[in-house]
């Protein structure tokens, strides 16, 4: 009896599987068709009136070429489905020190400058940005919400859930709901479940070998996720819901076994990596400054300096966190930033003016004065030229600073 | 036994009281807790005061809460650069301007000023007093905020309404003053506010302003909320 039971229940649970698959078929399964219902549509709605809300402001790093890069990465991934889904690549970049990314329930990808920051090569990149796509694709994003809709877990998703049945109802979003860049990952993102997580990195991966790039690099991505988690600032919630990196990856190690994927060196190259991705990880690391986290703009940096060894705003930047770490002191450092960085580009004249700051703190007339006046050459119309021609001119009573 | 029972619970919640006012002074500090804060900020510059022109601050009432802070700050044994020689260099500063402090030149000369100050003085932060206007919560006219309480003018209830009383709560406009202190980096380690006085009556069910003349007239809520914007240091 017990037996029949027990079987009339797995038998109940295997049959209920495939109808709750077809109930939410893959976007890619459906083209043109999706959102299907009033209450999914409400749901894009929502995501689109964010996105409404950033787009062009001062949120957003907001520069065509970096987006149309990021964006270029994402139409690979998604290869023929691009032309079956009918849906453009669209990526915004949110200038956020934390590593996080996510994905709107219409396909935009919105990711933080913290994260392009944080990965080594497009590879990895593409690992991340593998999941995000795979959540779209999967529409993991209704899905969740209407599973927390189901559980009346919580009342944040209950609440896009009412936005959205507005939305749909009258067709405009109550903005004002929407009142920050976190929504997403507060809403959807750090809510779905470790089912639909571990689902996303396993289609993600896939996606990343259909596109060629090595799989393997999966692992470190999620690895550089792992150094964050032990730091409270950069720990993003989307990961804290994320199955832990250890089961993660061996998952992953697994699936690269088993796929037998061709070795490849696509994404691989560093440098040209760090020069696609160039002004967020310069806009982060000034985010970074922003918020005191010297020893991180300074790692962030000078990793990026080394790599590209010609950059002359990225040296100058250097120098100013040096100096805002340790105001009356760090001069060896940030002057040699300073340095390069006018050897690299003699034109750019904010390093002068900081080097004539820095000699004149230091009691160095003579090389300040040099600085000062080069500064003023460079830029005489500046803001601040009338305060250099008084350093310059009260340069001979200038004692070392005091405050050193 | 009831006597010792009652002793007992008189005790508890006295201690109770006590602990959670401590936690709440030991909010004020930001990063950091008290005795790191004591050894580290020994060495402070105390900005100009600073209020908005709306809120009619008379000079002498700004005299006096700097003179204040500026006592209570020696009594904690810090060493002072005091108001007028840190607004020096940036009004030199603002001289070099034929056109006084614009947008344009305005973080140039604030940046430059700061920067001098530090250059000139080895100090370990800089002291901001702010007069502020808040949204201050009350509850049958009675607001409270910032470590104060006050009761708010009110009339238009009619006879019924002034015999039964009303049961009327939200937010009010009220002064307070905020003490902040920054690190050499900027970075805010210290902030506390006082609450000084409700800015606003009560007509019935609408919220009207105070006429000027009746603010700003308590030196004693001035004093008390100095005194608990710098409890916690």
């Amino acid at each position: 009896m017990l037996n029949r039971l027990i079987a009339t229940i797995i038998l109940a649970m295997l049959l209920a599987s495939p109808v709750a698959a077809k109930k939410y078929k893959p976007i890619n399964e459906i083209p043109g068709q999706v959102p299907e219902t009033d209450e999914e549509k409400g749901i894009w709605q929502v995501g689109l009136a964010h996105q409404e809300k950033v787009r062009g402001t001062d949120e957003l790093v907001n520069n065509a070429a970096l987006e149309e890069y990021l964006e270029g990465i994402v139409n690979r991934l998604l290869g023929d489905m691009k032309e079956q889904i009918g849906v453009e690549a669209d990526v915004l970049v949110f200038k956020e020190p934390t590593v996080n990314a996510w994905v709107y329930p219409n396909g935009t990808v919105g990711i933080q400058t913290g994260m392009l920051a944080a990965m080594e090569n497009e590879a990895q990149l593409a690992s991340i940005l593998g999941h995000e796509v795979s959540h779209f694709l999967n529409r993991h994003a209704f899905i969740q919400i209407k599973s927390k809709q189901k559980q009346s877990v919580i009342g944040k998703g209950l609440g896009v859930l009412a936005t959205a049945a507005v939305a749909a109802k009258t067709g405009t979003v109550n903005t004002g709901l929407l009142n920050s860049g976190q929504v997403w990952t507060e809403l959807v993102t750090s809510g779905y479940s470790r089912k639909l997580e571990t689902a996303a990195d396993k289609q993600g991966l896939e996606l990343v070998i259909a596109a060629g790039y090595p799989a393997d690099q999966a692992i470190p991505a999620f690895e550089t996720m792992r150094m964050d988690e032990d730091d409270e600032i950069n720990v993003a919630k989307m990961w804290s819901s994320h199955p832990d990196i250890d089961a993660r990856k061996k998952n992953l190690a697994k699936q690269i076994k088993r796929s037998k994927a061709p070795a490849s060196d696509q994404g691989m190259d560093k440098t040209s990596y760090l020069k696609a991705v160039r002004l967020a990880v310069l806009s982060n690391s000034q985010l970074l400054v922003q918020a005191h986290q010297y020893e991180d703009a300074i790692a962030s940096l000078s990793d990026f300096t080394s790599t590209l060894n010609q950059d002359a705003e990225a040296e100058f930047l250097l120098g100013e966190v040096y100096r805002k770490q340790t105001p009356q002191g760090n001069f060896e450092t940030r002057i040699g930033a300073y340095q390069k960085s006018v050897t690299i580009k003699p034109e750019l004249a904010e390093p002068y003016r900081e080097l004539g700051m820095a000699y004149r703190q230091q009691g160095k007339r003579e090389e300040a004065a040099q600085a000062y006046r080069r500064y003023l050459e460079l830029k005489p119309d500046a803001p601040d030229a009338p305060i250099m021609q008084w350093y310059l001119d009260n340069l001979a009573t200038a004692e070392p600073a005091t405050g050193n | 036994m009831i006597k010792h029972l009652i002793k007992l619970v008189v005790l508890c919640s006295v201690l109770l009281t006590s602990i959670a006012s401590a936690q709440n002074l030991n909010d004020a500090y930001v990063g950091m807790k008290k005795k790191e804060f004591k050894k580290q900020f020994t060495h402070l510059a105390v900005a100009p005061l600073v209020a908005a022109p709306a809120l009619g601050l008379p000079d002498e009432m700004r005299k006096m809460i700097t003179d204040e802070v500026l006592k209570k700050l020696g009594k904690a044994k810090k060493k002072l650069i005091l108001p007028d020689e840190v607004w020096k260099f940036r009004t030199q500063l603002v001289s070099l301007y034929p056109d006084g402090v614009t947008d344009e030149n305005r973080s140039a000369i604030d940046d430059h000023a700061y920067r001098e100050l530090l250059f000139r003085h080895p100090i370990d932060g800089l002291v901001t007093i702010q007069v502020l206007a808040v949204a201050a919560p009350f509850n049958k006219d009675k607001a409270e905020w910032g470590g104060t309480s006050q009761n708010i003018k009110h009339s238009g209830d009619g006879f019924i309404g002034a015999l039964t009383g009303k049961g009327y709560a939200g937010h009010i406009a009220a002064t307070s003053i905020r003490v902040l202190v920054s690190d050499r980096q900027g970075a805010i380690v210290y902030r506390w506010e006082g609450g000084i006085e409700v800015m606003m009556q009560r007509k019935g069910k609408k919220l009207e302003a105070l006429p000027k003349e009746q603010l700003w007239q308590n030196e004693r809520r001035v004093s008390k909320a100095i005194r608990y914007a710098l409890k916690p240091i």
